[in-house]
C-alpha cells in the first residue's frame, strides 16, 4: 500500500519537472563547439587550404569512408585533388580530426544531415571546404614544415636556420 | 656458406650463418635491430651508430663494451646484449641526435608510411622531440624526371653516395661539406646520368630521394594493392612489385629475387610502366566499316564471332609478340598452325634465338647472381647497359671480385665495405668489352676493344683457336692472347653477348667459345641478352625463317585472306612505304593490342588486350628462366587477354590449358608441368595491404552502392584485402605465388625485406630454369648466313639506348624526356673520310626504305662503323647501306 502511494507521489512530482526533450526542429538543443557532427575542411590563417592530402584521416577512419587523392601545385604545396567523405558510412567518431597533422579536418556541431537519397550523403571537397580556420585559429602547417613553397623558401619556416652554403669553408 | 656458429643474444643461444655480421644475423633471426647505413648489397659503413649492442668478452665479463653490430663479425660463442640499458640508451640518443634536424615533413613526404626512418625511430623508442633549437636547412636540386630531391630530410647515412658512386660507378653525384652541414647531390642541378639512379628512392632510408612520377599520382603504401610481376621492359626479367590503386598503376618497386635482380632495378624498368595508364590504351573492339567510312564499336561476343568467321574462311596468318606472355603466343600458334605463325621479331633475331635455344642445353646459362660471382668476363657485340641494363650492374659487381679476394687474404670480410675498397683500390677482375663503340662499362674494363663487326668476329675466331691451342700465341693478336689467357686462368669465366647487335655469326662464335670454355672449365658460363621480355619464348615456339621478314615475303608473294597481328607494331620493323601497300593486299587484318599502335590503325578489327598489369602470364628471360607474373588489377572495359579472345579458336580457355599444351608439345617447355602441378592451395592471398583505406568512399563519387570486388579466376590472389596479408605470406611455405608485398611487423618500409632474405633465398619462387638439364649431345647446328657481315667497307651498326629502344617504355613521359635525338654517330676520322661535318645529314637505304640522319661525332667509335639508333636500324635492316653523305650548301 505504502509503496504504491510513494510511486504515485513520485510520478506526480515528475509532472512538474522541466522536460529534457525539446520540440525539435522548432526548438534546437545547444551543441557545444566540440560536438562531433558534420565534417568540414578548414583553411589556414592565410586563407589557403589546410589539407595536404597526407591520407592520415583516411587511414584512421574505422569505416574507411574518406578517400583522398593528392595533387601538387607548381610551387610545391600538396593539396587534395579529391577529398570525398561518404557520410552514409561515417560514424562521427572524430578519429580523422585527431589524426590530422594540419588541423584541416574538423568536426562541427551540425548534425542535421538527413537525406532521402543516399547518394546525396557523398560529400566532395567543394562541399566540405569552409572559408575559415575552424576551431584552431593560428595553426599554419607550412610555417612549421621544412618543405619550401611559394612565398616561403628554405630556412624561412619556424625554428629554421638559413640554408647552408655547402661551398663555404667556414667552420 | 652453410657453416653455422652459435651466438648468445640477451642470454638466448641462436645458431646463425658464419661469416656474416652481427646485424644481419639479428635480422635473419627476426630481431628488430635498428640500422640505417648497412645495406645487404653494399655492406656496412658503421656511420649511423644505430645498431649498437653490448659485447661481452666472456661469461664473467659484466661490463662489456659497446660495438656496432654491423661492423662486428659473428663469432662462435659470442655473448652480446641488445637489451642492455647502456646499449638501448646509446641507440635512443643516437636517433634523437639524427632527428634533431629532420623537418616536420611527414604529411607532405612521399616516403611517409614507407619510411625506414619512421620505422627505426619508433623501434628505438624516440617518440617525442626534446630538442628546442633551430634546424639546419638545405637547398634542393633538380635531378631530372625520375627523382625528387629534398635535402632537409637527410640523416647523413651515406647510403646514396655509396650506391651511386661505389656500386653503380656513377661520377656525377657526390657528398659535399661536413658534419651536420653534409650534402648529397650533384655539383650543380641536372639530370642524374646513371641508369640506376631510380634505386636511390629505395636505397635512401628516408625521403631525400623520392620517386617523381609516383609523386604525380601519389598514394600511401598502405593503399597500394600490389602483386608480384616480372618486368617486361627487357630480357633480364627482373622481379618487380607493381602497385595499383583505383585502376591506375602507380609505382614499380623492386622485388627481391636472389637469382635475378636481387635488390636493384634499372630506370627503364622502374619508370617504363606508364603505357598501362596511357590515353592510347584500347578500350573496346573496333571494326572498320569501309563502305560507310566509319568505325563500329562491337561488343565482346560479336567481335569474337567476327574473328571466328574470318578464321573459318581459311588462309590465316598470325604474328606473335615478343612483348606478350607465353600463353598468348602459344594460343595464337596453336590456332594458326606452325607454318602460319610468324614470330614478332626480325628474321635475323629469330635466327640468333634459334642458335641460342639449340645450344642452350649445352651451355650453362648464368643467372645475374652467378655473373656477379665470376672472375673473368668477355662482353661481346653490345653495350648491355642499354639492352639489358640490370646485367650491366651485375658485370660491374663482377669486376670487384679480384679486390674482394685480395681483401679476403687479409681476413677482411666482403661486407667490410670501406676496408675492402681501401685494399682493392683499382684491383679488378679482368673484364673485356668488345664492341663497335665505347660502352657504359668502359671505366671498369681491363681493356675496351672497339672494332667493326667483321673484325670482332675475326678476333673471336682467334680467341676460339687460342682456347683450343693455347700455345699458338704468335699467330694471334695481342688482344686475343690477353682475352684467352684471362679466360683460361679464371676459376669462373663468363661470356656475355646479345642478340641486339643483329649478328648471328658473332653469336655463333660466342657460343662456340663458350662451349670450348665449358669443356675446359665446368664453372664457366654464358649469358645472351635477347631483344625483348619474351623473345626467348618466341625462340622456343617458332622455327627459324618464320620471322617478320619472312612474313613480308609471304605478303608480297600471296597475301593471305586474314592476318592476325598480336601485340606487335609492324611499323617498328618496316617503314610506311613498305608496309602500307602490303597491308592493303590483306582482306581482313585483326590486331590484338593494348595500345593504338600504327598497326592497330591499319586494322579491320581491333581487339583490346590487357597489359601485363592486368593479366597473368609466364615470361621467359634470356637465361631461359620461366617466371610467372600476376595481374595487379582487374581488366576493365572490354579488355581481355589474348588467350581469352582466341579461346574458341585455339580450344584453350585458360592459361593452364595453354601451358599444358605447351608442356606436351615442346620438350623445352616440359618443366612448365611443375607450375600446373603446384597450383591449387586452399588459401587465398590478399593484394591489398591490411590497412587499405577509403573502401567505402573511393567509388562513392560514381555510385554510393558498394559493389563486390572483381574476381580473379586465374590465380589465388584476390583483388581485395581478403586472404593472407603480405607480411604473413613469406612465413608460410605452401604458397605458390611470391608474397604480394614487403611488410614485416613494425617494418612498414620495403626495407622489411632485409628480415626475410634468408627465407627468400631458399624460396622456390625464383622461376623455373628451362635449360637446366644438360644434354651431352653437342650437335647443335651453328651454321649461319655468312653474308650477314660485309668484311670490307663501312658497317652500319645499331646504337642502343636504354630509354629509346623499348617500345612500351617510351610511352612513359619521364622516359620520353631522356630519349636522345636520332643521329648517325661516327668518329671524326670516319666523318672526314665520308666528307660530312657534325650536324650534316647522312642518308641511308635498306629494306626498301631510305632516311636521313644528322651526323654526330663521338670519340671511341671505331673507324669503319656508322652507328644508327636501334629504331632506325630495325627499319633499315642489317644489310643497310649508306647512300650519300649530302654536304650542306653552306
Amino acid at each position: 500500500m505504502m509503496s504504491q502511494i510513494r510511486t504515485l507521489i513520485s510520478i506526480l512530482k515528475h509532472s512538474f519537472t522541466k522536460t529534457d526533450t525539446v520540440q525539435y526542429p522548432e526548438e534546437k538543443p545547444y551543441l557545444s563547439p566540440r560536438y562531433r557532427g558534420r565534417i568540414v575542411l578548414t583553411r589556414d590563417p592565410d586563407g589557403e587550404e589546410r589539407c595536404v592530402a597526407c591520407n592520415l584521416c583516411s587511414v584512421a577512419c574505422p569505416v574507411d569512408c574518406i578517400s583522398v587523392e593528392k595533387a601538387e601545385t607548381e610551387d610545391g604545396r600538396w593539396m587534395a585533388d579529391t577529398f570525398r567523405i561518404n557520410f552514409s558510412r561515417c560514424i562521427m567518431c572524430g578519429f580523422c580530426e585527431e589524426a590530422c597533422p594540419t588541423h584541416a579536418i574538423q568536426l562541427t556541431p551540425d548534425v542535421e544531415m538527413g537525406e532521402y537519397n543516399r547518394q546525396n550523403l557523398v560529400y566532395e571537397k567543394e562541399h566540405l571546404l569552409i572559408d575559415g580556420p575552424g576551431k584552431y585559429h593560428d595553426y599554419n602547417f607550412y610555417k612549421v614544415c621544412g618543405k619550401a613553397i611559394g612565398g616561403k623558401e628554405k630556412g624561412e619556416a619556424l625554428n629554421e636556420k638559413p640554408p647552408i652554403d655547402i661551398r663555404s669553408l667556414m667552420p | 656458406m652453410t657453416d653455422k656458429v652459435t651466438i648468445h643474444i640477451d642470454g638466448v643461444a641462436h645458431e646463425v650463418q658464419a661469416g656474416i655480421n652481427l646485424l644481419q644475423a639479428c635480422l635473419n633471426l627476426q630481431i628488430d635491430m635498428p640500422y640505417f647505413c648497412w645495406h645487404p648489397a653494399m655492406g656496412s659503413a658503421g656511420s649511423c651508430r644505430q645498431c649498437a649492442v653490448m659485447h661481452y668478452q666472456n661469461a664473467e665479463d659484466t661490463r662489456g663494451r659497446l660495438v656496432m653490430s654491423c661492423m662486428t663479425p659473428v663469432m662462435d660463442g659470442m655473448i652480446v646484449s641488445m637489451a642492455n640499458e647502456k646499449a638501448v640508451g646509446f641507440r635512443a640518443t643516437a636517433i634523437e641526435a639524427i632527428m634533431t634536424n629532420h623537418p616536420h615533413d611527414c604529411p607532405v613526404c612521399e616516403e611517409g608510411g614507407d619510411c625506414h626512418l619512421q620505422d627505426m625511430t619508433l623501434i628505438s623508442g624516440h617518440i617525442k622531440r626534446q630538442y628546442p633549437g633551430t634546424k639546419r636547412t638545405h637547398l634542393n636540386q633538380q635531378l631530372g624526371p625520375f627523382l625528387n630531391h629534398e635535402m632537409n630530410r637527410c640523416i647523413g647515412c651515406y647510403r646514396c653516395v655509396r650506391f651511386y658512386k661505389d656500386y653503380c660507378g656513377g661520377d656525377d653525384f657526390n657528398v659535399f661539406s661536413s658534419r651536420n652541414r653534409i650534402y648529397f647531390g650533384r655539383a650543380e642541378s641536372g639530370t642524374l646520368e646513371n641508369e640506376f639512379a631510380g634505386n636511390l628512392a629505395e636505397v635512401c632510408p628516408t625521403g631525400v630521394f623520392t620517386d617523381k612520377p609516383f609523386s604525380l599520382k601519389f598514394s600511401r603504401k598502405w593503399d597500394l594493392a600490389t602483386s608480384p610481376t616480372v618486368c617486361t621492359n627487357c630480357s633480364v626479367g627482373c622481379n618487380t612489385y607493381t602497385a595499383e590503386r583505383g585502376g591506375v598503376l602507380r609505382k614499380i618497386n623492386n622485388r627481391h629475387n636472389a637469382d635475378v635482380n636481387a635488390h636493384f632495378l634499372c630506370d627503364r624498368g622502374r619508370y617504363g610502366y606508364e603505357h598501362v595508364n596511357h590515353n592510347d590504351r584500347l578500350e573496346k573492339p573496333w571494326k572498320r566499316n569501309n563502305e560507310q567510312q566509319k568505325v563500329e564499336v562491337l561488343n565482346a561476343s560479336s567481335a569474337a564471332k567476327q574473328v571466328t568467321d574470318w578464321f573459318s574462311q581459311g588462309d590465316t596468318v598470325a604474328v606473335g609478340s615478343a612483348r606478350s606472355a607465353l600463353e598468348n603466343n602459344a594460343a595464337l600458334l596453336k590456332l594458326a598452325g606452325k607454318g602460319n605463325f610468324y614470330a614478332g621479331v626480325t628474321d635475323v633475331e629469330l635466327e640468333q634465338l634459334n642458335l641460342l635455344t639449340q645450344a642452350a642445353h649445352n651451355l650453362s646459362l648464368l643467372s645475374l647472381t652467378n655473373i656477379e660471382k665470376c672472375d673473368a668476363l668477355l662482353m661481346v657485340g653490345e653495350d648491355v647497359t642499354h639492352t639489358a641494363p640490370r646485367l650491366a650492374l651485375a658485370i660491374r659487381q663482377m669486376t670487384r671480385n679480384a679486390g674482394l679476394d685480395k681483401a679476403a687474404k687479409f681476413g677482411i670480410k666482403p661486407w667490410q665495405d670501406e676496408a675492402v675498397r681501401n685494399i682493392a683500390q683499382d684491383t679488378r677482375s679482368p673484364f673485356y668489352a668488345l664492341n663497335t663503340h665505347a660502352t657504359r662499362l668502359a671505366d671498369v674494363a681491363k681493356q675496351n676493344i672497339y672494332l667493326p663487326p667483321a673484325r670482332q668476329l675475326s678476333l673471336l675466331l682467334e680467341v676460339e683457336a687460342l682456347l683450343s691451342f693455347p700455345d699458338d700465341k704468335d699467330i694471334a693478336s695481342k688482344e686475343a692472347v690477353a682475352i684467352a689467357e684471362d679466360l683460361l686462368a679464371a676459376k669462373k669465366p663468363a661470356l656475355v653477348t646479345g642478340t641486339n647487335g643483329a649478328n648471328p655469326q658473332i653469336l655463333a662464335a660466342c657460343i662456340r667459345i663458350s662451349t670450348l670454355l665449358a669443356q675446359k672449365n665446368e664453372n664457366s658460363g654464358f649469358y645472351c641478352a635477347t631483344g625483348q621480355a619474351n623473345t626467348m619464348a618466341l625462340g622456343i615456339l617458332s622455327d627459324s625463317n618464320q620471322g617478320l621478314d619472312a612474313l613480308i615475303k609471304r605478303l608480297e608473294d600471296k597475301a593471305p585472306k586474314t592476318l592476325i597481328v598480336m601485340e606487335t607494331d609492324l611499323y617498328r620493323y618496316f617503314s610506311d612505304d613498305v608496309l602500307d601497300t602490303l597491308l592493303d593486299k590483306v582482306t581482313n587484318i585483326v590486331v590484338l593490342d593494348q595500345l593504338l599502335t600504327r598497326t592497330a590503325q591499319m586494322a579491320d578489327l581491333v581487339l583490346p588486350t590487357t597489359s601485363y598489369a592486368e593479366s597473368h602470364g609466364c615470361w621467359i628471360n634470356a637465361e631461359g628462366r620461366l617466371q610467372q607474373s600476376f595481374a595487379t588489377m582487374a581488366a576493365i572495359k572490354a579488355r581481355l587477354p589474348a588467350v581469352q579472345w582466341l579461346q574458341s579458336l585455339s580450344g584453350c580457355h585458360t592459361n593452364e590449358q595453354v601451358l599444358a599444351w605447351c608442356a606436351q608439345t615442346y620438350s623445352e617447355l616440359a618443366p612448365v608441368q611443375q607450375l600446373l602441378e603446384t597450383s591449387g592451395s586452399d588459401f587465398v592471398i590478399a593484394r591489398q595491404p591490411l590497412r587499405s583505406t577509403g573502401r567505402t568512399a573511393i567509388n562513392a563519387g560514381i555510385d554510393v552502392k558498394e559493389y563486390p570486388p572483381a574476381q580473379d579466376l586465374g590465380s589465388q590472389l584476390e583483388f581485395s584485402m581478403e586472404g593472407v596479408p603480405a607480411f604473413r605470406q613469406h612465413q608460410l611455405k605452401e604458397f605458390t605465388s611470391p608474397p604480394t608485398g614487403v611488410w614485416s611487423p613494425k617494418w612498414n618500409s620495403s626495407q622489411g625485406i632485409n628480415k626475410q632474405l634468408e627465407s627468400n633465398d631458399s624460396s622456390n619462387n625464383n622461376g623455373i630454369l628451362l635449360f637446366a638439364n644438360k644434354t651431352t649431345d653437342a650437335s647443335s647446328n651453328l651454321e649461319t648466313d655468312k653474308s650477314a657481315i660485309s668484311s670490307d667497307g663501312l658497317s652500319i651498326c645499331p646504337n642502343h639506348h636504354i630509354y629509346a629502344d623499348d617500345e612500351l617504355a617510351t610511352y612513359s613521359t619521364s622516359i620520353q624526356q631522356l630519349i636522345p635525338t636520332a643521329t648517325a654517330t661516327m668518329c671524326q676520322a670516319q666523318a672526314d673520310s665520308l666528307g660530312v661535318k657534325n650536324g650534316e645529314p647522312v642518308a641511308f637505304k635498306g629494306k626498301g626504305h631510305s632516311l636521313e640522319l644528322p651526323c654526330a661525332i663521338m670519340p671511341d667509335v671505331c673507324e669503319g662503323v656508322v652507328l644508327v639508333p636501334m629504331q632506325q636500324f630495325r627499319q633499315l635492316g642489317n644489310k643497310a647501306t649508306l647512300t650519300t653523305a649530302v654536304r650542306s650548301a653552306s
